[in-house]
């Protein structure tokens, strides 16, 4: 049989022979009336039952009612046993459907919490993944340098080794010009002047994508040993500079017109 | 006398190492040096302390030093 849960509630106080349908209306009835004393007939009673336990209705007979009641009517041919029956036979049906309806909110509910539990592993496990692949890329990547580095490093002479350190570039002497190799992959060597200013900007670099050392070295290499190649193949890019400021100040030259 | 390969890449430099007295190695540093040579890298031969390098043509078993660089390209 089924038991509304606040029959079950009221447990304590009570009666808890569900089996025994009148002995709980019975029960409950009584322990009703002695909260409120003047209640005496079922019909009053029930009907006070009916407005108290209703939604906000009225306690008017109203089987549309969210919360279902019943009016056991003015007949003495309805009896407490009777009015309990129909009570529990609308009630358990009502309360059919809103278990039927909890569990599947309950189960879309779950539902959604698995999706969302996956999503968040899934990005988690993206995540470390991705973190995983740049730190073996970063590692690859600085071990490359590194072999670079020794590579043109072991091609240097002990003064442009220092000017590396020092500067982050190298100059090499080819004939009698003077170039300027700073660190990088493109637009990195400087044609310079007897004063040592940048004249032009020289790029040329493997086709390959190397570190920016071993490019240097490339530069380097094909510079001493096929200058005109070389100069051929790149892109020149003369560096301008601003025309002087006068040596003479305005009010002097005046002074001197004068 | 051992020679050695540098054959710039992404990773720095793979090196090939060879004996000129070891028949097998000479000959996989020279189809390494041909292979390479056959797709446009151009090969220089280094000494130390930064002496100025030198076009190679041909693969050398006693050159001690060759770097391998690809095909330049203007930037």
């Amino acid at each position: 049989m089924f038991i509304p849960s606040f029959i079950r509630g009221n447990s304590a106080t009570v009666s808890t022979d569900y089996a025994n349908s009148p002995n709980v209306w019975s029960s409950w009835n009584k322990d009703y009336i002695d909260t409120v004393s003047y209640l005496h007939s079922n019909r009053i009673i029930w009907k006070t039952w009916n407005s108290d336990y209703t939604e906000g209705s009225s306690g008017v007979s109203d089987s549309t009612n969210s919360f279902f009641h019943i009016d056991p009517g003015t007949g003495s041919s309805t009896t407490d046993i009777q009015v309990w029956q129909v009570w529990n036979v609308h009630q358990e049906a009502r309360e059919s459907t809103r278990r039927a309806s909890a569990e599947q909110r309950e189960a879309w509910h779950r539902m959604e919490q698995e999706q969302r539990q996956q999503e968040e592993e899934n990005t988690a496990r993206w995540e470390a993944e991705w973190k995983a692949k740049a730190e073996e890329r970063q590692k690859k990547e600085a071990k490359a340098k590194q072999r670079a580095e020794e590579l043109l490093r072991s091609c240097l002479t002990p003064q442009q080794q220092d000017e590396l350190d020092r500067l982050n570039l190298f100059h090499l002497i080819v004939g009698d010009k003077k170039y300027r190799i700073k660190r990088g992959r493109s637009r990195n060597i400087e044609l310079l002047d007897e004063s040592g200013r940048p004249v032009k900007k020289l790029c040329a670099h493997p086709g390959e994508y190397v570190p920016d050392a071993d490019t240097m070295l490339a530069q380097k290499l094909m510079l001493e040993t096929d200058e005109e190649a070389f100069l051929k193949l790149a892109n020149h890019t003369p560096v301008h500079y601003p025309p002087e400021a006068p040596t003479v100040r305005p009010s002097e030259q005046v002074a001197r017109a004068v | 006398m051992k020679g050695e390969l540098a054959i710039m890449d992404t990773t720095g430099d793979t090196k090939v190492m060879w004996d000129s007295d070891n028949k097998d190695e000479v000959e996989t540093a020279k189809e390494t040096f041909t292979r390479l040579k056959k797709k446009g890298y151009i090969a220089y031969t280094v000494k130390g302390k930064g002496e100025k390098g030198e076009i190679m043509k041909e693969f050398d078993p006693n050159a001690e030093r060759i770097v391998m660089v690809p095909f330049p390209v203007a930037g």
